[in-house]
């Protein structure tokens, strides 16, 4: 509580003699700046609780939490917690964790008791009562049961119902781990016989869940296959997560199967990922009619942003139908709606420049398209409507000369990359006009709605807003064509990610109309990636969004080979992008190119 | 069971009809006001309520105040530390509860609008007077379309305090 001044004895008794009733005036205010907040007094105590880090002082604090808060929703959190501090550390004490897995089961479920149980100390605890559990959620779950669950909460609510289709996959994941987790009590009771039985069904209803991969490859370690225990940890990772004794196993197998070396781990994974998720459809470009610009398309996207899947596979689709000469594709990470380590000053700065705030955003030659991000099965119709647009913009006059190169300068530590542009500009009258120039009225998703239009994005320039003076900028980016990282969103490869601007993102070399330009800019990956490396360490301790973090890698490899050079010519007025051109850095990628 | 990978919201039931004003533009898709809040003065150390709701954007949701491990963040309600009020504790509106058709878990949300209590004590060294509380509502704003930062709107309320 603050210690607020003492108010004069005339003062005190005026404000008692009159009552005045609370007005009820309030005020929303949207504030970034962190403020030190109070937390319901249930909350405080069970953090509390969480944070002891004795055992038995745990124990006895998080017993005392849920007696003191019995009707709090953290309750269930400290059953588990309690149930999960028994096990982790006095497996021995037999009767009090019978008696907790009983209580914990009311709000996790039969499948997880089971399973933590099963998975408890060095073969289990408490298999007996591990295998009932299991044994009655494999028993109950039938897909009528299921569906019938499922369908009355939607009644309930009023809702409209999933896709019978939908429930389907929902049901047959839901069987597969039940099973999974009766399999796995099976393994700790070396009943494999009966386990392998439920692994194999649970594997055929689907074949994309990580606890029936990590008991697939554990019952083929009994079996002394190797080969399939390997591939189905690495199967397990990549659908999900694996135990870390899973993942010492794969490992020491990857190693095995490979005279010692982990070098070709990542490639083999990389591999694997293809395999698992292949392009949701097959990249096609729609027939070319009047190409007059390359045209810029930047994607705000994050790796923590389950809609920016959609959004980053129709990309995809894209880089690999259209050839860079007609569409040049950066993605500028955010973090949003979670910390992403692809992120970069420069990248969350472009993204304010546009006055974006949502992921994914789709910027067409600078201006905010009206689209939305999807997940894996709709990144098709996404990719349609972004395909789309691209043939409209880049149907649009541009007027404009946009000649790039860069090389790498050889010797040095820093090899350091020059880009060069070169390019003329026509005069101010028909760069105004170029600007001015909208795309076709008849096509359904370009940005140019009407000004008064409520659902059109803030900052969607209308198209006749063109500036009577436009200042136009040339600004170069730092492209890494792919970096291997896998998000909470599950994309593994991220494409086209600008790593770095070389001038400012809202700014650029200034080029005057009517001119020829000449420039230069050079960027150096190694600082580069120094100074990423810091960012992000920056981040994890001071941010103005999440608090204390920590991002789940923080690998800020440039990878030379890799790097190309985006350049664009911007009216930063209007924002509207008039030209663009790429090219990679290495002469493999200038060849493949 | 781990579900590694959380996936902010992920109900197919979403209207299709998200307002893409609230995607680009700077409207947080929920906006708050005091529904109750003593009409009269709260004596120091006294217990009392208040009541906020937030109104929802078509096409949006807001997530309940527990969501399960792996699932969407939940919606965290507190008071500004510093504020002449002890929060005892939050009661949420019957949030709907449907299947994440990822996890396979229950999520609880909000659509429309979504009211919540706080069960306060006015400190007992309270000053005497007008006052102000600055409740802090903390949420994730992610539909299957978009995701917005994670964001903290506060709500003023204004009350007058006595011995």
């Amino acid at each position: 509580m603050l210690n607020r001044p003492q108010r004069s004895p005339w003062l005190l008794l005026c404000l008692l003699l009159i009552v005045v009733p609370a007005s009820f005036s309030q005020a929303q205010a949207s504030d970034s700046a962190p403020v030190k907040k109070q937390l319901p007094a249930d909350v405080r105590a069970y953090k509390a609780a969480v944070a002891v880090v004795d055992p038995e002082k745990r124990l006895a604090a998080m017993r005392s939490f849920v007696k003191e808060y019995p009707k709090s929703r953290a309750v269930s959190d400290a059953q588990d917690q309690i149930l999960k501090t028994l096990l982790d550390n006095f497996p021995e004490r037999t009767v009090e964790i019978e008696k907790q897995a009983k209580l914990t089961v009311k709000s996790s479920g039969k499948r997880d008791v089971a399973w933590a149980l099963a998975e408890a100390g060095t073969n289990g605890v408490d298999l007996k009562l591990a295998e009932k559990f299991a044994k009655e959620e494999a028993a109950h779950l039938s897909e009528a049961s299921y569906d019938k669950d499922r369908l009355a909460s939607y009644v309930k609510y009023k809702e409209t119902p999933p896709k019978p289709e939908v429930l389907h996959k929902g049901y047959v994941k839901a069987r597969a781990e039940a099973l999974a987790a009766l399999a796995d009590v099976y393994l700790h009771e070396s009943k494999s016989t009966q386990a392998a039985a439920l692994i194999s069904e649970a594997f055929t209803l689907d074949p994309l869940v990580d606890d029936v991969n990590s008991l697939r490859g554990r019952l083929a370690l009994l079996d002394h296959n190797d080969g399939l225990a390997l591939e189905s940890f690495e199967r397990a990772q990549l659908v999900g997560a694996i135990s870390t004794a899973d993942r010492k196993k794969m490992m020491e197998l990857y190693r095995g199967a490979h005279g010692g070396s982990e070098e070709g781990f990542d490639a083999e994974m990389d591999a694997r990922y293809a395999r698992l998720f292949p392009p949701p459809f097959p990249a096609g470009k729609p027939a070319t009619k009047d190409v007059h610009r390359t045209v810029l398309l930047e994607l705000f996207t994050g790796s923590a942003c389950s809609p920016c899947v959609g959004a980053d596979l129709s990309i995809d689709a894209v880089l690999d139908a259209y050839p860079r000469s007609e569409v040049v594709a950066l993605a500028f990470d955010q973090h949003i709606p979670d910390p992403d380590p692809l992120a970069n000053p420069d990248s969350v700065a472009r993204r304010q420049m546009y006055d974006i705030n949502g992921t994914p955003t789709f910027v067409i030659d600078g201006v905010v398209q009206n689209l939305y991000g999807a997940n894996r099965d709709g990144s098709r119709e996404l990719h349609d409507k972004v395909a789309k647009l691209v043939e409209t913009y880049a149907s649009l006059p541009s007027g404009v000369e946009l000649k790039l190169s860069a090389d790498a300068a050889s010797g040095g530590v820093s090899r350091l990359i020059h880009a060069h542009a070169i390019g003329q500009l026509p005069n101010t009258g028909e760069v105004a006009k170029i600007i001015a120039a909208k795309p076709k009225s008849d096509e359904p998703a370009t940005a140019a709605p009407k000004a008064d239009t409520k659902a059109a994005p803030a900052n969607a320039m209308p198209a006749a807003a063109a500036p009577a003076e436009p200042q136009l900028v040339v600004n170069f980016a730092l492209v890494e064509d792919e970096i291997r990282y896998s998000g909470e969103n599950g994309i593994r490869f991220h494409r086209m990610v600008v790593r770095s601007l070389a001038k400012p993102a809202d700014s650029g070399f200034r080029v005057t109309a009517g001119d020829n330009f000449s420039l230069d800019a050079s960027f150096d990956p190694v600082a580069i990636s120094g100074a990423l490396r810091t960012y992000l360490d920056d981040y994890e301790q001071h941010n103005d969004t999440f608090g204390k973090i920590t991002f789940i890698s923080k690998d800020t490899t440039i990878r030379p080979s890799h790097l190309a050079i985006a350049a664009w010519v911007q009216d930063s007025v209007s924002h509207r992008v008039l030209q663009a051109a790429f090219i990679p850095v290495s002469q493999q990628q200038k060849e493949a190119e | 069971m781990r579900s590694p990978r959380p996936v902010y919201i992920l109900l197919a039931v979403l209207p299709l009809a998200v307002n893409p004003a609230a995607h680009a533009a700077a409207k947080p898709p929920v906006q708050w006001h005091v529904k109750t809040a003593p009409a009269k003065a709260v004596k120091a150390g006294a217990k009392f309520t208040v009541s906020i709701t937030g109104q929802i954007d078509s096409g949006w949701h807001l997530y309940a105040l527990e969501e399960p491990q792996g699932g969407p963040v939940a919606t965290e309600i507190a008071l500004t530390d510093g504020d002449p009020a002890d929060l005892i504790r939050v009661e949420e509106g019957k949030p709907k509860v449907l299947p994440d058709p990822v996890f396979q878990k229950p999520v609880g949300f909000f659509e429309g609008s979504a009211d919540f209590t706080l069960h306060l004590q006015l400190a007992t060294d309270a000053s005497p007077g007008p006052g102000t509380l600055r409740v802090l509502v903390r949420y994730q704003s992610c539909n299957d379309r978009v995701c917005l930062p994670p964001h903290t709107d506060t709500v003023t309320v204004a009350l007058t305090m006595t011995r």
